[in-house]
């Protein structure tokens, strides 16, 4: 069975079981890690990669689903399904500026607590817009480059680029108030 | 700004997320064979449904009139410079250029269309294939289309327009479908609200009240054929009387025709 995304794609359009399998087995680890990465707890990850495959599979059924660049349109399902979920459970932006980010580090520098610092991440990723987000974590937590983002999200280079300028703008701001911002 | 403009501390900080651990082996696996079940439960939509639901069902001399009106009218089309478009708009998505082409086809196909059970067929088919689309939206996570939901609106009160002359013997039969559709419809609105506790759009929530309103009518109907016509003739006061008209002698068809989509749906009757 060929691993060639496209040839996949065409295969699966056509009810490929094998094809269909092929991908799964392609993309759910990337996918379970993705998730992961924003939301920090496995049954949530696990929960939301499987809801991912489920609506590709329901718009394969009914005809939709991607034409090409299948490994994008699964991040986009994916991103789409945590910002739904960020909307549900808003974060709790008070004890984040206020309590956490100033009270509880004394220095970005220096990560008392490797968990804790992971999770303050996170919640400050939850303040910033999701195409800022979704930027920032293709760019920085992938490794995708910023026209692979583009290819996903549908937009230029150059919005992608802006979005990411100003994701880290507002990153740095959340979590590294009050020190110097110019890189390095 | 670059990979390298970014402030070390800030990207040790993103890095900090990379630290991902091991999949439960037990999840991954039960993960896999749940998703090979949807894999094999898969019901593909077949745009050949609706002509073997009606398979075995003979065409009268009439029909057949109509079909070969509506035969040339597409023929006649076909050779114009629209004909290709026309065939590339049947896939057509709501949020597609070529949508409006393909529910104008849709109402271009009611209109040529004189039996009363035949206009009736294509209404539920038109509702059912509004749904399907609908659906495939919110599958892939896309914004509901209002052009989608109030289509799928105007085929419902179509159908149930239609019903409501039909003779009490023909009657029980086309609620029962409209109700299948109905049910179908509750069930994906009402999965999408359990997705989106805060409120979906609020077309889609006004659109869930009157579902379940008709659903109520539909239902009441299935029981008393008498009582739906009266409350079809209520919520039409511009229809005479209370709409009953004999099946085959309907006059009232250009009006309901008028304004319909359709091409033969995916899915006949029933969606999956």
């Amino acid at each position: 069975m060929s691993s060639n995304p496209e040839k996949l794609l065409q295969q699966a359009r056509t009810f490929d079981q094998e094809a269909l399998a092929r991908i799964y087995d392609l993309y759910s680890d990337a996918l379970y890690a993705y998730a992961y990465k924003h939301v920090g707890t496995a049954q949530v990850a696990e929960d939301l990669m499987a809801e991912t495959f489920r609506r590709f599979l329901t718009a394969l059924e009914h005809g939709g689903g991607p034409q090409d660049h299948l490994r994008a349109y699964l991040y986009r399902i994916t991103h789409n399904l945590i910002t739904d979920l960020y909307r549900r459970e808003p974060p709790p932006a008070q004890e984040l500026d206020e309590d956490r980010l100033v009270e509880d580090s004394p220095g970005p520098s220096s990560i008392l607590d490797e968990k804790q610092g992971s999770e303050r991440v996170r919640q400050a990723l939850r303040l910033i817009t999701p195409d800022q987000r979704q930027v920032l974590t293709l760019k920085y937590l992938e490794g995708w480059s910023s026209t692979e983002i583009a290819q996903t999200m549908g937009k230029s280079l150059g919005s992608v680029k802006a979005l990411q300028h100003r994701g880290v703008a507002a990153l740095q701001r959340i979590l590294l108030e009050g020190e110097d911002p110019s890189p390095g | 700004m670059n990979n390298h403009e970014i402030n070390p501390k800030l990207k040790k900080m993103l890095e900090s997320l990379q630290d991902v651990p091991i999949r439960d082996l037990q999840a991954s696996h039960t993960g896999r064979e749940d998703y090979m079940a949807q894999v094999k439960s898969l019901n593909p939509r077949r745009s050949a449904s609706r002509k073997s639901a009606r398979q075995g069902k003979p065409l009268g001399r009439r029909a057949w009139v109509t079909r070969f009106a509506a035969i040339t009218a597409v023929i006649v089309v076909a050779l114009s410079s629209l004909g290709g478009t026309i065939y590339a708009a049947q896939a057509a998505q709501p949020d597609d250029l070529l949508y409006g082409v393909k529910t104008l086809t849709e109402e271009i196909q009611v209109t040529l269309e004189s039996d009363p059970e035949e206009k009736l067929d294509l209404y539920i088919s038109f509702a059912n294939r509004r749904l399907q689309e609908i659906q495939a939206q919110m599958a892939a996570g896309e914004e509901v289309s209002d052009k989608a939901l109030a289509l799928l609106e105007k085929h419902t009160q179509k159908a149930l327009e239609q019903t409501a002359k039909m003779e009490s013997q023909g009657m029980e039969k086309a609620l029962r479908q409209i109700e299948n559709n109905l049910q179908k419809q509750i069930q994906i609105m009402t999965e999408h609200g359990k997705e989106h506790p805060q409120g979906g759009p609020p077309g889609l929530l006004k659109a869930q009240e009157k579902v379940q309103e008709r659903l109520e009518l539909v239902e009441s109907g299935i029981k008393d054929p008498n009582i739906f016509r009266e409350k079809m003739g209520k919520d039409n006061p511009h229809k005479q009387g209370n709409g009953v008209q004999d099946g085959r002698g309907n006059p009232d068809g250009g009006q309901s025709g008028t304004e319909n989509p359709g091409n033969s749906p995916g899915n006949g009757s029933s969606g999956k």
